[in-house]
């Protein structure tokens, strides 16, 4: 019996010590929440408080020394909430900032459905933490440089753009647009059900464009351009039996010059060339899924796009 | 010292002497002086402040003329319909024929400006007008970043773009918070970037745009078109430190293809 008392007791010691998450709280359920943080879990929930909490870490060492007094930073934000963060009310924004550029934990951030969310993080330190967002049902709008996002579960509209980080994003069930979801640097998988009806662009500068059989997207005919902006570079050119070295092109005119044909200038109409085209092979698909409804718009520069099905 | 006069007189005193001095006339001498007053130039002083109306009025009517010159107002309405349906009003993605209407004579197109809505803001239909202003005013939207692009890709739809609506793309493009909305806004002002204005609003948006996603975007379509001077902007966007590193690259590799460096 004591064996079991004793057990129970620790048992529970340990339990409380493990709950006891640093949290801050916040009554507000519309408007829009403005992040300016280092990284984050956000989670949508129905309840009507915005809820801030940072789960403790095994180390959290006090400082004994620095009772009494409060951490300051050269960002010129108060820590008033214990997490490492400030959080004031301005009209209809909540706006959340970290004090200091250091992570100690991912903050997690419980939010009402129906506000908006505004995440910004444009550090230029390549450590960041990554994003993630679920289960919102407002409008998000994500501005970063380096952070890697993920995007579970949302039903948008959304703005997401990322320089050098990837995103990931899984769409569940009805998507409400426009969503743009562009990266420079980094790729972007989405998936979404089948059904969608959606105008969907996808494009990537040096990259592919890769889409699971599933979807038919009804590609729209692309306006054809003439190739001659393609043409660079044509370093020799035979006229009348005769090598002439190449002076100059403009479009499909090309000046050569030798010795006893003087000046030729001449006009391209129906030949091929072996010419070195300039590297623009920039891939661009809009169509549309299921016959088009909504304004999906994925795009990466520099890598892949890839489109899953659910 | 030698008076040729004393000497005259001397030498032909016997002729001066049977002379009389001629009696000193008070009358012939003051008529002689009034006349010497009357006959100097008549200079009138003008009082101050008809120096001042006369600089005055001189102002005025160049003022005047100035301005008269410059009002456009005064331009019969005819030829501004003219000059417009000449110039920019249709803008058309490439690939549909503008020639027909260039021919078209005058008095036909102001008739198809009227019926047909969609050509531009000067168009009589209410309605057509009443969905384009809520566009506008969706694009101006600050709360919200999606109905902004939202209301964007409803404008890119429609097909075609009025001045007002290049403008106000060039605006979001330059000006909007959110780099998507300005993403977007490029997108449509790139597809008609065979237009003249439209590609100058291009080039002055290259020296003046902040964000570097846009900016890269925005150099891959300039670098692509031709007759276009930006090789100093691209060169100013490669030397610059600040610049993002897919951008200056970018800006890099143009300058290189067309041997501008």
């Amino acid at each position: 019996m004591k064996k079991q008392f004793i057990l129970a007791l620790s048992l529970l010691t340990i339990a409380l010590s493990a709950s006891a998450q640093k949290q801050y709280k916040i009554t507000k359920s519309t408007g829009s929440l403005n992040l300016n943080i280092n990284g984050a879990v956000i989670e949508g929930y129905s309840g009507n408080e915005i809820i801030f909490s940072m789960p403790n870490t095994e180390e959290t060492e006090v400082d004994e020394r620095a009772k009494g007094l409060r951490a300051i930073s050269s960002s010129g934000y108060t820590d008033n909430t214990g997490l490492g963060i400030e959080v004031t009310e301005k009209g209809q924004d909540i706006n959340v900032n970290s004090v200091s550029k250091k992570t100690d934990g991912i903050l997690n951030i419980k939010v009402p459905q129906g506000m908006k969310v505004v995440f910004n993080n444009n550090n230029n330190s390549i450590y960041q933490s990554d994003i993630t967002l679920k289960n919102l049902k407002s409008e998000i709008e994500v501005s970063t440089s380096f952070n890697k996002i993920i995007l579970d579960n949302n039903s948008g509209p959304m703005n997401i753009k990322s320089l050098h980080g990837t995103v990931d994003a899984v769409f569940y069930g009805e998507i409400k647009g426009p969503v743009s979801i562009v990266s420079v640097y980094g790729y972007v998988d989405v998936t979404m059900p089948v059904a969608t009806k959606a105008n969907i662009e996808l494009g990537s500068n040096r990259g592919n464009l890769f889409a699971a059989d599933g979807f038919k997207i009804a590609i729209e005919k692309p306006v054809e351009k003439t190739d001659e902006k393609r043409v660079t570079k044509v370093e020799n050119i035979t006229v009348n039996g005769v090598n002439a070295p190449i002076v100059s092109v403009t479009g499909l005119n090309i000046n050569a010059k030798q010795k006893n044909l003087g000046s030729i200038s001449n006009r391209i109409s129906n030949v091929t060339i072996n010419a070195f085209v300039s590297g623009r092979d920039t891939e661009t698909i809009k169509g549309k899924i299921n016959g088009g409804g909504i304004d999906l718009v994925f795009k990466s520069n520099f890598q892949n796009v890839y489109l899953r099905t659910k | 010292m030698n008076d040729p006069i004393k000497d005259f007189i001397e030498q032909n005193r016997a002729e001066f002497d049977h002379l009389e001095a001629p009696a000193f006339d008070i009358k012939r001498f003051k008529e002689k002086a009034l006349i010497t007053e009357n006959s100097k130039p008549r200079t009138f002083k003008l009082p101050l402040i008809a120096k001042w109306l006369a600089a005055a009025s001189v102002f005025i009517a160049v003022a005047t003329f100035m301005l008269v010159n410059k009002d456009p107002k005064h331009i019969a309405v005819k030829d501004l319909v003219q000059i417009k349906s000449e110039a920019h009003t249709v803008k058309k993605p490439p690939g549909t024929t503008l020639d027909k209407l260039a021919n078209v004579p005058l008095q036909n197109v102001q008739q198809e400006s009227i019926s047909n809505p969609q050509r531009n803001i000067f168009a009589n239909s209410g309605r057509t007008i009443k969905q384009k202003t809520s566009l506008f005013d969706k694009l101006a939207d600050s709360s919200s970043a999606s109905t902004r692009l939202a209301a964007l890709l409803e404008i890119k739809k429609q097909g075609t773009l009025s001045n007002y609506a290049v403008d106000r793309l060039a605006n979001a493009l330059n000006n909007d918070n959110n780099s998507n909305v300005r993403l977007a806004a490029l997108d449509i002002l790139g597809s008609y970037s065979n237009d003249k204005y439209v590609s100058s609003l291009l080039v002055y948006s290259l020296g003046t745009q902040s964000d570097p996603m846009v900016q890269l975007e925005l150099v891959t379509l300039l670098g692509n078109m031709e007759h276009l001077k930006i090789e100093e902007k691209l060169y100013a966007l490669a030397a610059d430190p600040n610049t993002f590193t897919a951008v200056k690259d970018e800006a890099f590799s143009i300058l290189l293809n067309q041997n501008k460096l």
